[in-house]
């Protein structure tokens, strides 16, 4: 799935929105194997929002209990004419980030606020260089990573809502609980540290094709 | 940008490359005619692209066959809790406003046994009904903190430029009032002062959206955002909110007691 479902958000993929409104409505009333039928169809979708976000398998995997259990609690509350995955990407969203503010006050004792202080470079990121995926270079995959350890957490995790989980900017605002300006201000940082870090790489290959 | 002839910044031009541009038709109207603003969009494109294609965001390796099957495993007897216990059973015959006082009561009363001691006892990790039925109860607080910070998040990031509805936000304060001032009471019974404290202002602020004008004025907002900044109140609800997740993880998941 990875490379459609992660650029084009939470309607990518394979969404079937009239299964998963059924779905709903017999989980709504008592029905587990509904419930079951929607965490074997999405719980891998989450997973991937969550690692996207957290960077860890593990803290991916505790976020998917989570999101899907906040999702059975607030089933009633889902709007019939909504797509199932989209609200609980909105979910998962709010689950990993208390998730990573929580690790971040728990490792450090440090203001759950602020995830400015850490650059992931100097985190737990585990940006996996692994062997070779798809179609893609590793010194592609090996660069981007290079640009993205230079953002600070909170410039990555702005970065990667606007960009990788297409969140409007002011949406990434509230789910990071910022003021819009400053989630703007974080996902410029971003950007230009992207660009300094990409550039040269950029003009190189293209100097090569 | 400012005008037509002057180039277009690298924030506005990364804000159009997000369709979030504050004047989209001015912008691409200064591109069509502007080569060197053409080149630097087409530079942040490609760099943008390549973020694309390098999949770095993605695990390298995918989770397993049996995934599926583990996450259901794990989650399902949360879910049996909810749909069997006492606590599910008196959901549905108990006025919300009580079950709130009981679900306060209990998950308060954990809470404080666990800022006590420092940690979770082991008792309360081993898999009882009661343990089963405070996973339900720790989430229940979790969503309820989570649905009060939204209505705060709401309120400081409304447009203050124009008139507001402030309706959607005022039926949630209202929900969440009742349940608030039980959170209240019991975690002043229990003993935890600062949880208290924190809730009282909550409640305060949660009365005065619900009693704002839906159609709120400039002042109105101010007046509120004031309120809700003047004692940091949305941090401070977000560090109650986010020791209650560290116990919502402990108790969903017994074993990762990191």
């Amino acid at each position: 799935m990875h490379e459609s479902e992660r650029m084009a958000g939470p309607q990518a993929g394979v969404v079937q929105p009239t299964g998963d409104r059924a779905a709903v409505a017999r989980a709504c009333e008592g029905d587990s194997e509904a419930f079951r039928s929607l965490v074997e169809r999405h719980s891998r979708y989450v997973f991937n929002v969550a690692y996207r976000l957290t960077t860890s398998a593990s803290d991916a995997e505790d976020v998917v209990q989570t999101t899907f259990l906040r999702a059975y609690q607030q089933l009633s509350r889902f709007e019939a004419r909504a797509d199932f995955r989209t609200w609980l990407h909105r979910i998962a969203v709010n689950c990993s980030i208390d998730l990573i503010r929580t690790r971040r006050h728990r490792e450090v004792g440090h203001d759950p606020q602020d995830l400015e202080y850490e650059s992931a470079a100097g985190g737990d990121h585990k940006i996996a260089p692994g062997p070779d995926r798809l179609l893609l270079s590793s010194e592609i995959r090996d660069r981007v990573s290079e640009g993205l350890a230079l953002l600070s957490a909170s410039e990555r995790l702005a970065f990667t809502l606007r960009h990788v989980e297409g969140l409007p900017i002011r949406d990434v605002a509230a789910a990071m609980g910022l003021k819009t300006e400053a989630a703007k201000n974080s996902i410029f940082r971003a950007v230009r540290k992207m660009r300094t870090a990409l550039e040269p790489f950029v003009e190189v290959s293209e100097r090569r094709a | 940008m400012t005008d037509h002839h002057s180039h277009v910044t690298e924030e506005d031009l990364i804000l159009h490359f997000y369709g979030e541009g504050p004047d989209q038709p001015r912008i691409e109207s200064h591109l069509a005619s502007c080569e060197a603003c053409q080149h630097e969009l087409a530079r942040l494109t490609r760099v943008l692209a390549l973020v694309d294609t390098a999949d770095s965001f993605n695990p390298a390796e995918a989770p397993g066959l049996a995934f599926e099957r583990e996450v259901w495993a794990r989650l399902e007897p949360a879910l049996g809790a909810h749909r069997e216990s006492w606590f599910s059973r008196l959901f549905h015959s108990t006025p919300k406003w009580a079950l709130a006082g009981g679900v306060a009561a209990l998950l308060l009363a954990a809470f404080v046994a666990g800022r006590s001691t420092g940690d979770v006892p082991p008792a309360y990790v081993a898999e009882t009904d009661g343990d089963v039925a405070a996973r339900v109860l720790v989430v229940a607080v979790v969503d309820h903190l989570d649905r009060s910070q939204m209505v705060l998040m709401e309120v400081m990031n409304a447009d203050v430029e124009s008139a507001t509805d402030l309706s959607g936000e005022q039926t949630l304060a209202r929900e969440l009032i009742a349940a608030n001032r039980l959170y209240r009471h019991t975690a002043t019974e229990t003993g935890d002062g600062s949880t208290s404290d924190v809730l009282d202002e909550l409640e305060r602020v949660l009365l005065e959206i619900a009693n704002t004008p839906a159609d709120a004025t400039r002042d109105d907002l101010d007046a509120l955002r004031a309120r809700i900044s003047s004692r940091s109140l949305l941090f401070k609800v977000r560090v109650v909110h986010s020791e209650m997740v560290e116990r919502e993880r402990k108790t969903l998941l017994p074993g990762s007691q990191s």
